[in-house]
């Protein structure tokens, strides 16, 4: 099974705050992976350290057998799509003009083509967002630009997707559509990597989940081996405990 | 309205439509003038070859270098507006803003103030005073941006050193009036405000100028894409593929050169790079495959409009107007009317 990225002793500081320190983490084809840690822990740095748009400090990032900073911005698009934390948009850009952008690394095209055009539906109506095609990005509710902004991503072709806390404005039902998406594209050889704050969803979803705390992985594997009590009472500071619901696991805080 | 996905056929049908709007705008500015020759009876004649010297003299060598020449004007303040405002994210910014305007008034006044001089067999005239005027100004702001820490948001950066470049050199260029005779102060007044006037201007100017402006625009559309991932936001661009950085300087130089031109021969003109984009951007939507054609074209007819309103003025007001006062008049309400219009209908610009 071959890597899709390997992070060695990563080091990030903004100022006197140090983020990241020493950081290891490695991410095989067809996996996917869950990066828990609580508000402000780092995970939204470390994921824009993988998507290569920021530098750290120390360290290196190898991404399919090639180290990051050597490759131009947009051969790290052709292999990785970026579902960002949404923004407001400034320009009223049509839904499907910007799921279309999501083809921008990989085609030579001026225009789209008519395959384009169809991927960009078919993205927009797994999404449940088909019939949105033509509104404003700037008029979508925050759980539609997040959803719009998978449907980029899905167009993209990018063995890695990194997902930056991708259900936080989704509601169950959305939540657990966007994942599905996420686990065909890591069944069919894909890798992910996703920032998220609800257990259940890693244990059913994921394959590995590695737990951010204090600038470094303090624990990583399989979701049941490594999310115990301890451990995420550790990271949030709640007791919190595990238990199971037609076979799937779920938290419930206890205080 | 569906708008659907850019096609080629829609490009083309924008910019027929524009160009067609531009070619109308033209016409009429070659059937204008101070003097009595124009109307239909001027274009008949001219179609059938029945013009008198005299007449060919107005048109060939007032009239058409001026319809031209304000179509290349218009042209690329307006594009170098809807750049600008896809670079910086911010529909309020023009070719103005960043200061290029001040540096090159400040040189051009400079000139005035000063008198020309001849370096071999180039004369420094307020052309060139002012497009070295506008050159100096943008190596300020991109100096300054260059020492700009990553991280920074250099868009902001880059917009409030133009605020300041424009404060600082107006701050010089009232200090030059001031100290300048009375007579000297009204001509720096009426080289501020702008004209379109090229009686004078030598026809391997008009071309060298006509061909850098055009070469901006091209090279600017070349980068429509970029531009449409850049609108996005820079973290947004570059998870795209963009290589945000070097987009943002190409086409912001290429974009302020082309202005640098413009302003350095037409003085201050207002307002084309803010209300153009604008109007056009409601009209076709913000694609820059699109909406850059469509606002070389616009600008051109826009800016061609107002020089013929400004000449029209003279039989009113027994003078011309100058251009850059008049599109400041049209373009100011102008502005406030698509803001207005942009609250009622929420969804951005």
């Amino acid at each position: 099974m071959g890597n899709v990225v390997r992070a060695e002793s990563v080091e990030m500081a903004f100022g006197d705050n140090e983020v990241l320190s020493g950081l290891d983490l490695q991410l095989d084809e067809a996996m996917s992976l869950a990066l828990i840690g609580a508000n402000g822990c780092g995970k939204t740095t470390l994921m824009k350290i993988l998507a290569g748009v920021l530098v750290p400090q120390a360290g290196q990032i190898t991404l399919l057998g090639d180290v990051l900073s050597k490759l131009k911005r947009r051969e790290i698009a052709r292999r990785i799509a970026v579902v960002p934390q949404s923004s407001p948009q400034v320009f009223a850009f049509t839904l499907l003009e910007f799921v279309l952008m999501g083809y921008h690394a990989r085609s030579g095209l001026f225009v789209p083509s008519d395959k384009q055009l169809d991927g960009a539906h078919q993205a927009l109506q797994s999404l449940a967002l088909g019939s949105l095609a033509e509104r404003p990005v700037s008029q979508l509710s925050g759980g539609e630009m997040q959803r719009a902004l998978m449907a980029r991503a899905m167009v993209a072709s990018a063995t890695l997707w990194l997902l930056d806390e991708p259900t936080a404005s989704l509601d169950m039902h959305h939540q657990i559509s966007l994942l599905d998406q996420m686990k065909r594209h890591v069944d069919a050889g894909g890798a992910a990597v996703a920032a998220l704050h609800d257990l259940a969803l890693v244990h059913r979803f994921f394959d590995r989940v590695a737990v951010l705390h204090d600038g470094q992985i303090i624990t990583h594997g399989p979701p049941d081996d490594v999310l115990t009590a301890s451990v995420v009472s550790t990271v949030y500071g709640v007791q919190m405990q595990r238990g199971s619901v037609d076979g799937k696991t779920v938290w419930v805080a206890k205080a | 309205m569906k708008r659907g996905a850019v096609s080629a056929t829609r490009i083309g049908v924008v910019g027929l439509i524009t160009l067609a709007v531009w070619a109308v705008a033209a016409l009429v500015g070659l059937m204008v003038g101070s003097t009595e020759l124009g109307g239909l009876d001027l274009l008949t004649r001219w179609f059938s070859g029945e013009l008198t010297q005299t007449e060919q003299a107005i048109l060939y060598r007032a009239r058409l270098p001026r319809v031209v020449f304000a179509g290349l004007v218009g042209a690329a303040l307006a594009v170098g507006g809807a750049v600008f405002q896809a670079v910086l994210r911010n529909p309020l910014a023009d070719p103005y803003i960043l200061g290029i305007s001040g540096g090159a008034a400040l040189g051009g006044t400079l000139v005035l103030v000063l008198g020309t001089a001849t370096v071999g067999v180039v004369t420094l005239g307020t052309p060139v005073g002012a497009f070295f005027g506008a050159m100096g100004a943008l190596a300020v702001i991109f100096g300054v941006e260059r020492w700009t820490p990553p991280g920074r948001a250099s868009t902001y950066v880059l917009l409030l050193t133009g605020v300041i470049v424009n404060a600082f050199a107006a701050s010089l260029i009232m200090f030059l009036q001031s100290v300048v005779t009375a007579r000297k102060a009204q001509e720096i007044l009426f080289y501020l405000m702008g004209s379109l006037a090229v009686e004078g201007t030598s026809t391997t100017v008009m071309v060298v100028v006509a061909v850098v402006m055009l070469s901006c625009v091209l090279v600017i559309y070349r980068y429509a894409m970029e531009l449409n991932a850049v609108a996005l936001g820079d973290e947004d661009a570059a998870y795209l593929g963009v290589e945000v950085d070097r987009v943002r300087r190409v086409t912001v130089v290429v974009a302020s050169l082309a202005v640098a031109v413009a302003v350095a021969f037409s003085g201050i003109i207002g307002f084309v790079g803010l209300v153009v984009p604008h109007a056009l951007r409601l009209a076709v939507g913000p694609d820059h495959r699109v909406l850059l054609p469509a606002c070389a074209f616009g600008g051109a007819a826009f800016l061609s409009v107002a020089d013929v309103l400004a000449r029209g003025g003279f039989g009113l007001l027994g003078t011309t107007l100058p251009v850059g006062v008049l599109t400041s008049m049209i373009g100011a309400p102008l502005f406030l009317y698509f803001l207005w219009r942009s609250f009622r209908r929420p969804g951005g610009w």
